[in-house]
């Protein structure tokens, strides 16, 4: 009976079901649209976090320079030794190399219930009397037995006792024993299969289930001029891959520009070719390490300048730079295995020590992506296990670089991360939606106060009531929370895209769905419960008491006054603990970003607080404008506005918390995504050095000067700058010591204008002052930090450099050091010293710039992409450039920055919340309707005009919009700020707090816009209703 | 003012077809004096007086209000002639709950933009010293008895002195000895300002105190006029 009375209320009355369902419906959305957005995009992470890495994996070979020296481990007798019993260890070493293998040590170490016996060690049937005890393990460390250099086709046999304490079964367990050489210092356990070749492991590896491709290189560092032709020298330092046709097919950085890869020729950089001048068909020379000479015709040339898999660095911790050599050969795998490392490996064993820079020779192993799993711990997991199998390949005879699993493993963490972030985000919304239908609950359970009256008269009782109120909002919160899952689910479709959903797994999917839906119910259905209840439980009588000016009870209680000081000792604690400092994360340096959770309890503090401050605000401004009881009324309209919101002024005041709440959350919104979007834009500006980096392709015909930026300042950009920079291409000298160092050489007039400089960059006088120096004192340099306190020297010092080092142009200035800066933008692998070009150009004349740097004429992305459009159909249709930009390199980042996609999830609560804002000023508007609709009538039937009734309830609904509007905007900016504030680690360069004064245009309108249309339909409703009938009601 | 109704039906429009509301072939008022409608519950005597007030218009028929066809004009000028001429009483006092008693009285002057400074008579004060209200004049209405509120409201219909006084169910919600002393002001201050009053009751001490008696019927037809029009 109960359920039919309750199914008809909400059938007859559609407005209003429809009214109350829809802040359960968005509440319900938010939340499963949050869910699916965070599921959908754990979903891409795996493949965003992975598609910037140029290498996979790397098996790198370790050392064999010195040749391939084996041992064998045997027992006489073998098998079971018996307590007390003895057996002889005989140890084998074989060098089966064409070199000398030196400092051979063989070590040797009987296990647990194994003693070697004194004075039993023997070496090619000769006792070992030098050492008291093991000669193979001596001393506190085990030192094991050297036996000096061990030539090609020799080999030793060496032997010792041990005896039993106990029962001992003799394997290589038992016995530890292991070799190592000066080459190889790495030891080598006895028994070890001989290892493959680097041919035969990379046909293994390619066999591992999940490896799509593994192939071989080889790369060695050759010094100064040993690369030529016809007498003339490469400057510089040269290096020597050894790759085959299919590896370069495979790497798209890899372009041969003419020819092709021969197993008999050389492949030359661009840059090397012009700098010996030869082209296909020519032969070049390279200067091995053992002073041998490898002559090869030169089948193509090729542009290796943008290959990372060639020039990023193999040092541990240092993965990410991109150290390139202009001069560059190719060969073959086979050449290099047949002459290029035994070159090396004579010169290693010639020279009596280790090689600096030894060959390192590699698999490169691409993984085959797809089968990634989209979670990216999943995923970490599995590559781990590839790891496993692929390390398990012919193993003891290299290591690997799991670069995957490492990207990985930092993605995982920055997934948890981003999902806690995203959850906390979207609280705020779903707090917002358990207000909202509370707040329509309140409206519905005004406009059934009546019915619930007769129904109580007709002999309800209070249990009676309240059955139905819970059947009604089992109702409402079942179907709201349906419809709600589908629009969350259609909203992370529209900002995520069908794809990314598609890729989140159904477990997750469900799990989403029902969290969402069940979390959206129980906080709007228990809201909407709890505002029907307290309706229930007031008296009929204290309807016309409601006109007491009885502040709410958040406002009794002190509320907002102890939410301020929740903020100020929360913000006081925060910054005497720096908890608002945070470090970056970093894939290269393992490190995922780190956000102190705790803190973001602060904003919420003060969005929560702003607003009901804010409604304090109104309701006292407005409690005190009420004017005094007087016959003489006035002007109808004025007066009636003035009374009603003045005797009334918690109604504005409630209803100006929720606008404020929703405005506040879209304008903190709004402040964080252009202070992230800004800050974003300025790293990757300050990574890229400029809007645009414009590399001009060693191939490229023509030879750009010093003077030729004017080249590049084509439509869009508006100003450009030549740069002179490379890796250790100088040579700084102190009065106390020199190193090889980074120098830029820049304009000191067109490069502040523009990069990004930041006067905090620099720890002397400010980067106007420095450059200021550079431009007016040839003589003067700037050092970085690091290379000053190395130098130990400082400004007002000289400073002796080394230009051009290591080329024929090479010529030594001597500059004193005119300020000190932290770092500069534009060099990723630093920057130790900086002069002005006019100075490099004049020492060195023929240095082309390494690159040019320029300014787009306006911020925006558009301005950014008509720059480089102009520049492409400009002098980019002429030469092949390389043109980076802020947001090409943004687009690289391969920190969980780009992964994380905060745009889209705040494009997300923010649609909600203008949902929102929309929804509750229908609903006070309504719900004003609802409630003094007998008001309305009763002044039409006065004669009052029905415009004038329409700008009251407009008025009165703009007073509440534009307070919560004015105050919301206040708030947010303010929430925002600390928004900012604690999630500073996610940016690299401290962001600064951007207001987007334009983009909030939007929701303000969108409020307000929200406000004139509901009154006016609210104004047309009050001129349908019947009159006759509502007056006469009691 | 002179009220005549000539041949006045009014249908309303259900989910279960259309139901005849009202039905009254003849009605004349004559300026100055004063009429009780009686008759059944549901035979349109509200109906009737929101249609005299303007507030509704018939599905067929005129209504005519000194010689101005209320019924065939715009709302706008039937808003104009309730501003002016109308003052009315219902069974609610249907005061402005924020408003105070000498504030309800004094609202209606300014929505017919009259001033108790050029007319005298029309000071609130003088009205609500005559219903012996001066006393409660900055009260509240939840602070003032039934009786009390209903005394509000007929000042709240007077102060503008109108030609026309409409009352629906005045006494309906309060004790007879209330009731009579509402009914003796209204009435008096009727007679006191010359205006037209119909009053629409159940009770007959009421209608024995006005001029005239009308028995209004239920309609002829209700629900059998579904779809036949």
């Amino acid at each position: 009976m109960l359920i039919r009375y309750v199914l008809a209320d909400l059938l007859r009355n559609p407005r209003r079901t429809l009214s109350t369902m829809v802040g359960v419906t968005l509440g319900v959305g938010l939340f499963c649209g949050v869910l699916f957005f965070v599921d959908g995009l754990s979903a891409s992470m795996t493949q965003r976090a992975v598609a910037p890495l140029a290498i996979d994996m790397q098996r790198i070979a370790t050392e064999r320079t010195g040749g391939s020296l084996g041992l064998t481990q045997s027992f006489e007798p073998p098998g079971r030794l018996a307590a007390g019993a003895r057996a002889r260890v005989v140890l084998e070493v074989t060098n089966s190399g064409d070199v000398d293998a030196n400092e051979v040590t063989v070590r040797s170490l009987p296990g647990p219930g194994l003693r070697f016996v004194v004075g039993s060690a023997e070496m090619d049937g000769e006792p070992v009397t030098a050492i008291d005890d093991s000669p193979f393990a001596h001393g506190p460390g085990n030192t094991g037995l050297n036996l000096g250099s061990v030539g090609p086709a020799t080999s030793h046999r060496l032997s010792y006792l041990v005896e039993a304490d106990t029962d001992v079964e003799l394997t290589d367990a038992a016995v530890a024993t292991s070799q190592s050489t000066r080459e190889s210092v790495n030891p080598v356990a006895a028994n070890e299969p001989s290892s493959v070749s680097l041919a035969e492991l990379a046909t293994l590896v390619a066999g591992v289930d999940g490896v799509a491709d593994a192939a071989p290189l080889s790369l060695a560092d050759l010094g100064p001029d040993t690369l030529s032709a016809g007498g003339v020298a490469a400057a510089g330092p040269a290096k020597i891959f050894g790759f085959d046709g299919d590896y370069a097919r495979r790497d798209a950085t890899i372009d041969i520009v003419g020819g092709e890869l021969t197993p008999d020729g050389a492949v030359v950089s661009a840059e090397a070719a012009d700098g010996v001048g030869v082209g296909v068909g020519d032969r070049v020379s390279i200067l091995l390490p053992d002073d041998s000479t490898l002559e090869l015709p030169v089948t193509g040339i090729a542009d290796l300048s943008r290959s990372r898999s060639l020039f990023s660095s193999r040092r541990g911790g240092d993965l990410e730079t991109f150290i390139y050599s202009r001069n560059s050969v190719v060969v073959s795998p086979e050449r290099f295995a047949d002459t290029v490392q035994p070159a090396f490996e004579r010169a290693a064993a010639a020279r009596g020590t280790r090689l600096k820079s030894p060959p390192i020779r590699e698999i490169d192993i691409a993984l085959d992506r797809d089968l990634l799993h989209a979670d990216p711990a999943t995923a970490a997991t599995q590559t781990t296990r590839i790891a496993a199998e692929v390390s398990a390949v012919a193993a003891h005879q290299d290591y690997l670089l799991d670069n995957i699993s490492n990207t990985l493993a930092v993605a995982s963490d920055d997934a948890r991360v981003a999902k806690r972030l995203f959850v906390f985000l979207g609280v705020p919304g779903g707090f917002l939606a358990a207000m909202l239908a509370a707040y329509s609950g309140t409206v519905l359970a005004e406009a059934q106060r009546r019915e619930q009256a007769t129904l109580r008269i007709r002999g309800a009782s209070r249990g009676h009531l309240l059955r139905m109120l819970a059947m009604r909002t089992a109702l409402l919160t079942a179907i709201g929370s349906v419809v709600g899952l589908a629009i969350g689910y259609l909203a992370a479709v529209v900002i995520l895209g069908q794809e990314s959903l598609a890729r989140a797994s159904a477990t997750s999917l469900a799990t989403s769905a029902v969290l969402g839906t069940v979390g959206g119910c129980l906080a709007t259905g228990i809201a909407l419960y709890l505002t029907g209840r307290r309706s229930i439980d007031r008296e009929i009588n204290e309807d016309r008491a409601r006109l007491s000016v009885r502040p709410p009870l958040w406002r009794r209680a002190g509320l907002d006054v102890i939410g301020v000081a929740v903020v100020a000792i929360g913000t006081l604690v925060a910054l005497a603990t720096h908890a608002f400092d945070g470090v970056p994360g970093s894939v290269y340096f393992g490190r995922a970003v780190e956000l102190n959770l705790a803190l973001l309890v602060l904003p919420v503090a003060v969005w929560i607080t702003g607003s009901l401050l804010a409604a304090r605000l109104i309701g006292n401004a407005l409690d005190r404008s009420q004017p005094k009881s007087s016959a003489s009324v006035g002007r109808p309209l004025t007066s009636l506005f003035r009374l009603s919101v003045g005797r009334r002024p918690w109604a504005i005041g409630n209803g100006a918390i929720v606008v404020s709440l929703i405005v506040a959350l879209a304008t903190s919104l709004a402040a964080f995504t252009a202070s992230y979007d800004a800050a974003k834009a300025e790293d990757a500006r300050y990574a890229n050095g400029a809007d645009l980096r414009i590399t001009p392709s060693p191939t490229a015909p023509r030879p750009y000067t010093i003077d030729d930026a004017d080249v590049f300042a084509t439509d869009g950009v508006a100003a450009t700058t030549p740069v002179i920079y490379g890796l250790s291409n100088v040579i700084l000298r102190s009065d106390r010591t020199s190193d090889p160092a980074n120098l830029a050489a820049v304009d000191p007039v067109s490069y502040p204008t523009v990069a990004p400089l930041r006067e905090i960059r620099f720890t002397t006088n400010g980067a106007a002052t420095a450059f200021d120096s550079l431009q007016h004192d040839p003589d003067a340099i700037l050092l970085s930090e690091d290379m000053a306190d190395f130098l130990e020297t400082g400004p007002g010092n000289t400073l002796n450099v080394l230009l051009a080092r290591a080329t024929d142009q090479q010529v030594e200035v001597e500059l004193h050091i005119a300020g000190v800066y932290q770092r500069l933008p534009g060099f990723p692998d630093g920057a130790d010293a900086l002069m002005a070009i006019d100075r490099h150009d004049a020492e060195v004349p023929t240095k082309a710039p390494d690159f040019f740097l320029g300014a787009a004429a306006a911020p925006d992305d558009a301005s950014l992409d008509r720059a480089v459009a102009s520049l492409r159909a400009g002098p980019g249709a002429a030469d092949d450039l390389q043109i980076d930009t802020r947001t090409s390199t943004l687009a690289k980042d391969q920190s969980s920055l780009a992964a994380l996609n905060i745009s889209g999830l705040v494009d997300l609560d923010s649609a909600f919340s203008l949902s929102m804002a929309v929804v509750t000023i229908a609903i006070f508007v309504f719900g004003l309707l609802l409630s003094r609709r007998r008001e309305y009538i009763t002044l039409r039937a006065q004669g009052l005009e029905s415009r004038t009734i329409r700008l009251l309830i407009t008025a009165e609904a703009g007073t509440v919009a534009l307070g919560g509007v004015i105050f919301g905007v206040l708030v947010g900016s303010a929430m925002g700020f600390y928004f900012v504030k604690v999630l500073r680690p996610l940016f690299v360069l401290t962001p600064t707090y951007t207001l987007p004064i334009g983009g909030l245009a939007a929701p303000v309108l969108l409020v307000l816009a929200a406000t004139l249309v509901s009154s006016l339909a609210a104004s047309r409703l009050v001129s349908r209703l019947e009159p006759t009938e509502l007056l006469r009601d009691e | 003012m002179t009220i005549i109704v000539e041949d006045v039906i009014v249908d309303h429009r259900t989910e279960n077809g259309i139901v005849r509301a009202l039905e009254c072939e003849t009605l004349r008022v004559s300026s100055a004096t004063s009429l009780a409608i009686m008759g059944p519950s549901g035979c349109g005597k509200s109906t009737l007086l929101g249609l005299l007030a303007g507030l509704a218009l018939p599905t067929r028929g005129r209504v005519t209000i000194d010689d101005v066809v209320v019924s065939e004009r715009s709302e706008r000028d039937r808003v104009r002639f309730r501003r002016q001429a109308l003052g009315m009483v219902y069974q609610a006092d249907n005061l402005l709950p924020h408003l105070t008693v000498e504030e309800n009285v004094g609202l209606q002057l300014a929505i017919c933009d009259l001033s108790p400074i050029d007319n005298p008579v029309l000071d609130p004060a003088v009205v609500l010293r005559r219903l012996g209200l001066e006393h409660l004049a900055r009260r509240f209405p939840d602070q003032l008895s039934g009786g009390q509120r209903q005394r509000v409201a007929v000042a709240r219909a007077i102060v503008h002195r109108p030609t026309v006084i409409l009352a629906d169910e005045p006494t309906g919600a309060l004790d007879a000895d209330t009731a009579a002393v509402v009914i003796e002001l209204l009435v008096e201050v009727q007679r006191e300002i010359g205006a037209t009053l119909v009053v629409v009751t159940h009770d007959p001490d009421i209608a024995g105190r006005v001029d005239e008696t009308m028995q209004l019927a239920r309609p002829t037809i209700t629900a059998a006029l579904s779809h036949a029009h």
